[in-house]
């Protein structure tokens, strides 16, 4: 029987008028990649803030480990292991490199034990010292995240919601204003957090990345899902060479 | 006339504390809850009268009262009122705080009654510098309200707590997404606000009188302050703190007394024509 760690049913989300999520229904399989594509406005990142509680739903079920978590406060599905990632220049923009990773770590220890450590211990020092180096940003601890580069950026993102121990891990458009020579160690390092054991939901523009990085790709227009399948048949679907305006869709 | 100007300063710069350390406790609150905190006010005057009502334990365990008092009071409003209001539109906040703000000053009324208390200084005597005369427990006011901010600069940078509240403070979306609780940041961010409040209130009590609504247009400068510095500007506050001061005093003394309260808010209404964003070039937050 397959393992469904993450399941939505009728998903929609309408702002005024405007569905921009409509009636989605996808599940996703433990430890899988899990791709979403589409033209701009298709509603893939309001997708995203449904699932991390950013927004809540008009309408619609959201399964998550067993869970109902569609009326979830947000900070509990974080609990729960979900990890979403935010352009790390827009997330705590005067917070330090080191700073960001050891205040994305700190809900970890919550309740009683979270209000009995008021300051750092060597365990959390050292824990962030562990996520920069697998950021692969040693040393740059002291740095703002304004300071870094698009990958640097993209991965201390990655390295932030990493740090809340995520089971599931939503990656919000990782190449953004990435160069391809960039795209290619992106690539990489995501497929060394694939090792870690988790799970990735993972939106982005760049098609290459995506048929390659994903076991399976949903494509959305307008709201809607329009195709659901391994990368290969994604390619040659006629539906979304057609969302993308004729475009073939393995071009970037 | 060297004295008079060394006078001025002086009186600025105590005054300037007093409104510093308000305007630090209603910055820190804005800044990380987006609560228009105006009852800290009488958070401030609830602060004077814990001095007024202990004086006979002296000054120091009175202020340390007032502190630890206010800390309590803190809580309880955040987790009566402003926790609950956390999701409301800007105006419900602040008509939360508006009418907390007249509750208080009622209770305490009710309680104290509504003749004024006055507080014997804790240090007498004083000394003359440049000419100006200042006693000791003024010197005493500035002294406190400075400490009390670097205090608060060394808890936010460098505790895993203050950390956290700066993070709440520039991204509340952020934040709930790693799993910060909006929760605890908030009942620990007005307790410190309140109690800097109170801290300000007994700083008050030995050099004012102490009465309800003794703090209420005390509540309006550090309001003018925050919007100078910048809303959630911390540093800013008190530095604004000592530009209404120096504004309120030099007014009074060269131009006319009783414009006193004045001067400030043309200060204000002067500085946002020119740099609408307030002094320390922080984005004031609209929503």
């Amino acid at each position: 029987m397959t393992e469904w760690i993450l399941s939505t049913e009728n998903l929609s989300r309408s702002f005024g008028g405007l569905a921009a999520v409509d009636q989605v229904s996808f599940q996703v399989k433990k430890d899988e990649v899990f791709g979403i594509v589409g033209p701009n406005g298709a509603g893939k990142s309001t997708l995203f803030n449904l699932i991390a509680g950013v927004l809540p739903p008009s309408h619609g079920k959201i399964e998550a480990f067993g869970h109902r978590i569609d009326r979830m406060p947000t900070q509990k599905r974080c609990w729960l292991g979900i990890g979403r990632t935010f352009q790390a220049a827009q997330m705590f923009p005067t917070h330090t490199i080191g700073e960001s990773l050891l205040s994305a770590g700190s809900a970890k220890h919550r309740g009683v034990a979270g209000w009995l450590r008021p300051v750092d211990l060597k365990s959390d020092r050292q824990e962030m010292l562990e996520f920069l180096d697998f950021i692969g940003l040693a040393g740059m601890e002291d740095l703002l995240p304004s300071e870094l580069t698009n990958l640097q950026q993209q991965k201390l993102a990655i390295g932030m919601a990493l740090i809340t121990d995520p089971q599931l891990l939503l990656l919000d458009e990782p190449s953004g204003g990435l160069i391809e020579a960039e795209v290619l160690e992106l690539l990489a390092f995501i497929k060394s957090i694939r090792v870690r054991g988790i799970t990735i939901v993972v939106i982005d523009h760049k098609m290459r990345l995506m048929m390659n990085l994903s076991d399976r790709i949903m494509v959305m227009s307008a709201g809607k899902m329009i195709a659901l399948d391994v990368p290969k048949k994604i390619a040659s679907d006629v539906n979304v060479q057609n969302a993308y305006l004729g475009r073939p869709a393995g071009s970037d | 006339m060297a004295a008079d100007i060394a006078q001025n300063i002086a009186n600025a710069l105590m005054a300037g504390s007093i409104y510093g350390l308000l305007a630090v406790s209603l910055a820190l609150v804005f800044g990380v809850l987006e609560v228009p905190q105006f009852a800290f006010g009488a958070h401030a005057m609830l602060g004077a009268y814990s001095v007024a009502i202990l004086a006979s334990y002296g000054y120091w365990i009175p202020v340390a009262a007032a502190i630890v008092l206010m800390a309590i009071l803190g809580v309880l409003v955040q987790a009566l009122i402003f926790d609950p209001l956390r999701n409301a539109p800007p105006a419900t906040l602040f008509i939360a705080a508006f009418g907390l703000l007249l509750v208080l000053q009622g209770m305490a009324l009710v309680l104290f009654g509504p003749n004024n208390h006055s507080v014997a200084p804790a240090i007498a005597g004083g000394t003359t510098i440049l000419g100006a005369s200042i006693t000791y427990q003024r010197m005493l006011v500035v002294a406190a309200a400075i400490i009390a901010v670097l205090g608060l600069n060394v808890f936010l940078r460098y505790t895993k707590t203050g950390r956290n509240i700066r993070a709440v403070g520039q991204s509340r979306t952020g934040s709930l997404v790693v799993g910060l609780s909006p929760r605890r940041v908030g009942l620990i961010t007005m307790a410190i606000g309140s109690a800097l409040a109170g801290l300000a209130g007994a700083l008050l009590a030995p050099i004012a009188q102490v009465y309800p609504t003794m703090a209420d247009t005390l509540v309006i400068k550090a309001f003018i302050i925050i919007v100078l510095a910048g809303m959630g500007s911390i540093n800013g506050a008190l530095l604004g703190g000592f530009i209404v001061g120096l504004c309120e005093s030099f007014g009074s003394a060269y131009l006319s007394l009783e414009f006193k309260d004045a001067y400030p808010v043309a200060l204000f209404i002067l500085i946002l024509l020119v740099r609408p964003q307030g002094l320390y070039g922080k984005v004031v937050r609209v929503a």
